[in-house]
């Protein structure tokens, strides 16, 4: 079957409410195949089948239920969102010149102000507010009458109807000349929402920005080889694979792609978060978004825009918290089941202080009104994101992408660690073990000249100028114009070869040397080990070496636990059958190998150095090789797992608390305003108590 | 007393100045990017932007 995917940026809405009303709405259309929101980001992705609905018959849909959708390129800058100050501006200074005029009319009819003057000062108060209801209050009511139009309700109808009926009955009362007038009251409801919108919008465009910066990354011009040999300069989102581009010293390269000159030197930190710029030799591959050192670079193109690796990190930061959090779905259903009650809790309060207790109309209004502004469910809807959002957003900081809000919650729930060995724990290439200096300086001279991974590993720390006339025979090792050689056992004549990696080298004068090469830990990894011991978290080796090199890795590191030889086959199952028995195990791995077991663990982790099917198999990718980053990783869902609990627990109180003293007519609306934007800003203030993990 | 019939609408108007103040400052994208903003003024160079550059800011 074919389909079509496109992304929508969603205008209108404010909560995971707005969201889950959508989905399920576009959800149960005929044709489409898939329809997940994103609150923190306002986007939705949709993949329908193209025979049954388009692009523009789906939008239409979405605007049909009170939200604007505005198909997404990738790629391409969004203008940032508005964030309503002249709408805060405009209430608030209305607001605070009706108050002041509201408090001489307080104190007028206690005292001797005579009708005329009370008039004037309310006419003054009508003329302030309604600019404030017919211009800042827009943001609400605008969305709440689309969707009404449609027959539906958004969590904007019930502030809607709280503005329009005081408002309208403040007009009323005045023009009936008595003194129950509620502009102040109108106004500074506007206001205090309108504060909560404008921090919430803020909030959300920070953690929108770090997509946008990293994808800005591949906004760049490229010098492409025409065949003729000139060059012509033009987008990089316009190279083709297979084209070739020179990128010069202090360019940025354009795309993903594999390197023709010999030799180029690249800062891959914007990438990799590596500050030690990297050698390239010709037939590497070479990454988008690193700066050149050395160029001019001639490089192949392979990969272009939202294929090169940084456009799938962006995409994949995109994505983020798409997969929606068990607990956001919680939220959601709350939320969906919510408004009804919201609205029919207002009636009620109505119908029972009127009808029931004789309250005046203008006394009943009033409380209706402070108990539908009271329970706007904002605080429940923002539990989540307002920790999430801004977890994740650290985390991307410290160099973590997490892919998925999901992955967040399910990293603060796990009990377990199963870590590979090799490549995880362990550095990929093993390091030289102790030698003698002027031998290893005099082999060095040689290896300076090889790009081979262990030639490289003898000249770490050593600032040693290749030594003129090597020449290297392929496969085999190097040799020096005085006829010193450097390579296999075999090439320099040595008969033995231990069974772990080594370098032979055979000087001038013909003295043979053996470098050997240990397996050595990842820098920081006793810090991990340590880490997981303080958090109650068991660890668990599982690598694919001989029993006798795990054994000795465990050991060394005091590691209790540990399965060797496992094919990738044997990790899945040790996972699988975790997973079975209900436990919640976290998987660290780099390897294809280790990729099933990553896929089926209960949360998973890996590097950005790793194979791209382990990056793409885990949920959490770590841009440095650093083990202290998944303890970091870890004490940050952690924290952000409290936080959620604790939001959520205050708005349910919230609300438990608030309803009935608005049902018990002790709220009026102007405090029923303050409270309401005081319990989101107390859910967001909470999550800005997330702190830094060191 | 009748004097407030024209000294209330006075400062309101005056308040409506500074509020088209703050109107402009916000079309003239001076929140847009705070952070900058403050450090740009302690740098030495005060070069004001002409037409097309704040036309470029703009859009």
């Amino acid at each position: 079957m074919t389909s079509q995917s496109l992304t929508f940026v969603l205008d209108g809405v404010h909560c995971a409410g707005c969201i889950s009303k959508i989905e399920t709405h576009i959800g149960q259309l005929q044709g489409v195949i898939l329809a997940r929101g994103n609150a923190s980001v306002q986007r939705i992705r949709l993949v329908w089948d193209p025979d049954l609905q388009s692009a523009d018959t789906l939008a239409d849909q979405i605007r049909a239920i009170g939200y604007e959708a505005l198909p997404f390129h990738p790629g391409r800058t969004i203008k940032s969102e508005e964030l309503l100050l002249p709408q805060l501006g405009l209430a608030g200074f209305s607001m605070m010149n009706i108050v002041a005029i509201s408090f001489a009319v307080w104190a007028g009819v206690e005292t001797d102000m005579g009708p005329g003057s009370m008039q004037f000062l309310h006419w003054i108060s009508a003329a302030l507010a309604t600019p404030v209801v017919l211009y800042s209050s827009a943001v609400f009511y605008q969305p709440a009458a689309r969707a009404l139009r449609h027959g539906h309700m958004t969590m904007d109808t019930p502030i809607a109807i709280a503005i329009a009926v005081t408002y309208a009955a403040s007009i009323f009362e005045m023009l009936r000349n008595t003194h129950y007038v509620y502009f102040d009251a109108v106004t500074a409801l506007v206001f205090f929402l309108l504060i909560g919108r404008v921090i919430e919008r803020a909030l959300k465009r920070r953690s929108g920005d770090a997509a946008e910066n990293l994808r800005n990354l591949m906004q760049v011009d490229a010098h492409r080889e025409m065949p003729d040999g000139t060059f012509e300069t033009l987008r990089a989102d316009q190279l083709s694979a297979g084209d070739t581009v020179v990128v010069h010293t202090g360019e940025r390269v354009p795309a993903d792609g594999v390197l023709l000159s010999d030799h180029a030197q690249v800062d891959e930190s914007a990438i990799s978060g590596e500050t030690l710029p990297r050698d390239v030799i010709q037939t590497q591959t070479i990454t988008a978004g690193a700066i050149v050192f050395s160029g001019p670079a001639r490089v192949s193109v392979t990969h272009v825009g939202e294929d090169a690796q940084i456009g799938k990190i962006a995409q994949m930061i995109a994505d983020v918290a798409t997969h929606k959090g068990l607990v956001q779905k919680r939220a959601d259903q709350f939320a969906r089941s919510y408004i009804p009650l919201v609205i029919g809790g207002g009636v009620l309060g109505f119908i029972i202080w009127y009808a029931l207790l004789g309250a005046s109309f203008a006394d009943a209004l009033m409380i209706a009104v402070a108990v539908l502004v009271v329970t706007c469910p904002c605080a429940a809807g923002l539990a989540t994101p307002a920790v999430s959002a801004r977890a994740v957003n650290m985390l991307m900081g410290a160099g973590i992408v997490v892919k998925s809000g999901d992955a967040l919650e399910r990293l603060g729930d796990i009990d377990h660690v199963i870590a590979d060995k090799t490549g995880t724990l362990s550095t990929p290439l093993p390091r030289l073990s102790a030698c003698d200096a002027t031998v290893h300086r005099a082999a060095a001279r040689l290896a300076a000249g090889s790009a081979h991974p262990l030639a490289k590993m003898l000249c770490v720390d050593l600032d040693i100028a290749p030594d003129p006339g090597l020449t290297e025979i392929p496969g085999q090792g190097i040799e020096a114009s005085d006829g010193a050689r450097l390579g296999s056992a075999h090439f320099v004549g040595s008969e033995t070869s231990p069974d772990h990696p080594a370098l032979w080298f055979r000087s001038g004068d013909g003295e043979i040397h053996c470098f050997a090469f240990a397996e050595t830990p990842r820098e920081n990894l006793s810090v991990l080990i340590q880490f997981l011991n303080d958090k109650g978290l068991a660890l668990t080796l599982l690598s694919g070496d001989s029993h006798l090199s795990v054994a000795a890795f465990a050991q060394k590191h005091g590691i209790k636990t540990w399965h060797a030889a496992a094919s990738p086959q044997d990790k899945l199952t040790l996972l699988q059958d975790g997973i079975a028995m209900g436990q919640k195990p976290l998987m660290f791995g780099d390897g294809i190998n280790d990729a099933p077991a990553l896929q089926a663990a209960y949360v998973s982790v890996s590097f950005a150095s790793a194979t791209e099917v382990a990056q793409i198999a885990a949920d959490i990718v770590l841009t440095k090789p650093d083990p202290r980053l998944l303890c970091r990783a870890i004490a940050t869902a952690y924290d952000a797992k409290r936080l959620i609990g604790q939001n959520l627990w205050f708005s349910a109180i919230y609300n438990i608390v608030t309803v009935p003293l608005a049902l018990a007519g002790l709220l009026s609306p102007l405090l029923a305003a303050v409270l309401m934007s005081a319990s989101s800003i107390a859910v967001l203030a909470n999550g800005l108590r997330l702190k830094e993990q060191k | 007393m009748n004097v407030i019939i024209y000294l209330i609408p006075i400062s309101i108007g005056l308040g409506l100045c500074g509020l088209l103040g703050f109107f402009w400052s916000v079309r003239t994208r001076q929140y847009e990017d705070l952070e900058s903003d403050a450090i740009r003024a302690l740098s030495a160079e005060d070069i004001p932007m002409n037409d097309e550059q704040r036309r470029i800011l703009r859009d």
